[in-house]
């Protein structure tokens, strides 16, 4: 009896590793001689496996039942998450377009002209181009007032309907500076350079710098040297930039207008009118500069095809946003901005 | 969480969050289960067996990380369900997905060990509860015998010992018997 106890202790410090490498070798030949020790000392470590084994498994399906308790949001975390993020997109998109067909609706207390301009100049139509152009002319939708009554619940401007021009009224007037743009430049002779218009729909790849748009504000970041008046006066300038992509990426007829300046004041600066802008002609020349001198520094273009794959002519419009004193940002706008310009005058022209 | 990070908190005793964690690896294989003729319940059982050995496996002093954890458990998982599907003689379709195909020796599945341990696991149910509590303590939790000397209420430390030793001396006699019955049959 005594004496099995002590095997019994002799078998747990053997398994649990507590013994000396004698001991252990001292064990192991006591075990080898006896056939039944042996046997027993098999169903002991054996024994303790399933007990080891049977705790853990309980240990397993209690941390389970937790999980099967709330499975139903575990399994369906995925989709929750999902449909909650694309609810939260749409929510503000809602809202985003409320706030800019409100924004619309009070510019309409000014008189037309000038709302109209000041439409062209600020706003992002572009995305609404085959909208407009689907509408017919002279037609007057009279289902306009069940579109705008979020705006109105939202920002409540004035109870009169009847008074505002309604955004589908605004569109029609943009939709005839339109059609008038396109009889005037289909008048025009594309053989030198071919139209930004024409580029966009014909061309499979537009010319970029070599290594794409981000390494283009690498490279002019690196090389850039803030004018020394503009950085005096403490003056931000945007500036852009007209040259034409030969079919062998070559830059040529480059020309830099500085068509704004304002005050380095974070965010929330105001341009500068007409008249401060002609008293700081040498600022905005100084920028123009220094945009031509980024051009001359720039490696040769990626050039433009078209959808045979052929190299081309083509025009590039960038624009440099010289921020002082954080980096400045050069970008190129997708589509072209000319027609706006033409017709509804650029805000800073 | 990395499969390094599951590894050192099944090693510092915090197995809990480690099966939180591996429980991730569940839909999986509950999904190859079901499409291979399994239940719900025969999926959640072959994946609690398969975790039990991956944390037996880990728990080793000599055991290496050869592959990620997931693979090998989704692949332990496939071969037990495999397993299953032949005893009951049905052919298994081999339609399990993401799941790469392992062998038994690549996940050290001894299936006659495995057989062995859970005829006894019967025999310790066999035993009373005071005697379930000790082996579980002492074994499971490596608690010390002083520790579960007072745990349990027992007069002293040895009262406990000899306790730990009738429990232990009966389950022995039990198990060995279990084990001449069935090396009788099987000859």
């Amino acid at each position: 009896m005594r004496n099995d106890l002590q095997f019994l202790e002799e078998v747990d410090n053997y398994l649990s590793g507590s013994m000396n490498s004698s001991e252990k070798l001292a064990f192991e030949n006591t075990i080898n001689q006896n056939a039944e020790l042996k046997e027993v000392f098999e169903t002991q470590r054996d024994l303790i496996d399933a007990a080891k084994r049977k705790a853990l498994l309980a240990e397993i399906e209690s941390v389970a039942a937790g999980f099967h308790g709330t499975s139903w949001i575990a399994a369906n975390a995925k989709w929750i998450l999902s449909v909650l993020v694309v609810g939260a997109i749409a929510v503000s998109a809602i809202f985003i377009f409320s706030v800019e067909e409100n924004n619309m609706a009070s510019n309409s207390h000014e008189p037309l002209g000038d709302t109209t301009n000041k439409l062209v100049s600020g706003v992002n139509f572009d995305t609404n181009e085959t909208e407009k152009i689907s509408i017919p002319e002279g037609v007057t939708p009279v289902d306009n007032q069940e579109e705008e009554e979020p705006d109105f619940t939202f920002f409540p401007v004035s109870n009169d309907l009847s008074f505002f021009p309604t955004f589908r009224e605004f569109n029609r007037l943009k939709f005839e500076d339109q059609s008038h743009s396109q009889v005037e430049e289909s008048q025009v002779d594309y053989t030198v350079v071919q139209s930004k218009k024409i580029n966009t729909k014909i061309y499979n790849r537009s010319a970029s710098f070599p290594d794409g748009n981000l390494e283009l504000k690498t490279f002019v970041n690196k090389n850039l040297k803030y004018p020394l008046e503009a950085a005096s006066k403490n003056i931000e300038g945007n500036v852009k930039v007209d040259f034409i992509v030969d079919q062998e990426g070559n830059i040529s007829e480059v020309t830099a207008q500085c068509f704004n300046l304002n005050k380095a004041n974070g965010d929330f600066s105001e341009p500068f009118s007409a008249v401060q802008m002609f008293f700081n002609k040498k600022v905005s020349r100084a920028f123009e500069e220094e945009a031509l001198r980024m051009m001359e520094l720039m490696p040769i273009w990626t050039y433009a095809t078209n959808n045979r794959g052929k190299a081309i002519v083509s025009e590039v419009r960038l624009y440099f946003d010289f921020n002082y004193p954080s980096e400045t940002i050069v970008y190129q706008l997708e589509e072209s901005t000319e027609k706006k310009e033409k017709f509804g005058g650029f805000k800073y022209e | 969480m990395t499969d390094k990070k599951i590894i050192s908190l099944i090693r510092n005793g915090n197995r809990n969050r480690a099966i939180k964690e591996l429980y991730g690896l569940y839909p999986k294989v509950k999904k190859g289960v079901l499409s291979n003729g399994g239940t719900e319940d025969d999926a959640r059982e072959v994946f609690h067996d398969s975790l039990v050995l991956l944390i037996e496996k880990i728990e080793k002093p000599d055991f290496e990380l050869t592959s990620k954890l997931s693979t090998f458990l989704y692949g332990i998982n496939h071969f037990k369900w495999m397993n299953e599907m032949r005893k009951q003689q049905k052919s298994p379709e081999t339609r399990w997905n993401d799941a790469i195909q392992v062998k038994a020796e690549e996940v050290d599945y001894d299936e006659e060990r495995d057989e062995l341990l859970k005829s006894l696991a019967k025999v310790l149910n066999t035993v009373s509860d005071k005697c379930k509590k000790i082996i579980t303590l002492f074994y499971y939790q490596k608690k010390k015998m002083t520790e579960i000397a007072v745990e349990l209420e027992f007069s002293s430390v040895n009262s406990a010992k000899t306790q730990k030793y009738k429990c232990m001396e009966r389950a022995i006699k039990l198990g060995r018997e279990l084990v001449k019955d069935k090396s009788e049959v099987s000859l």
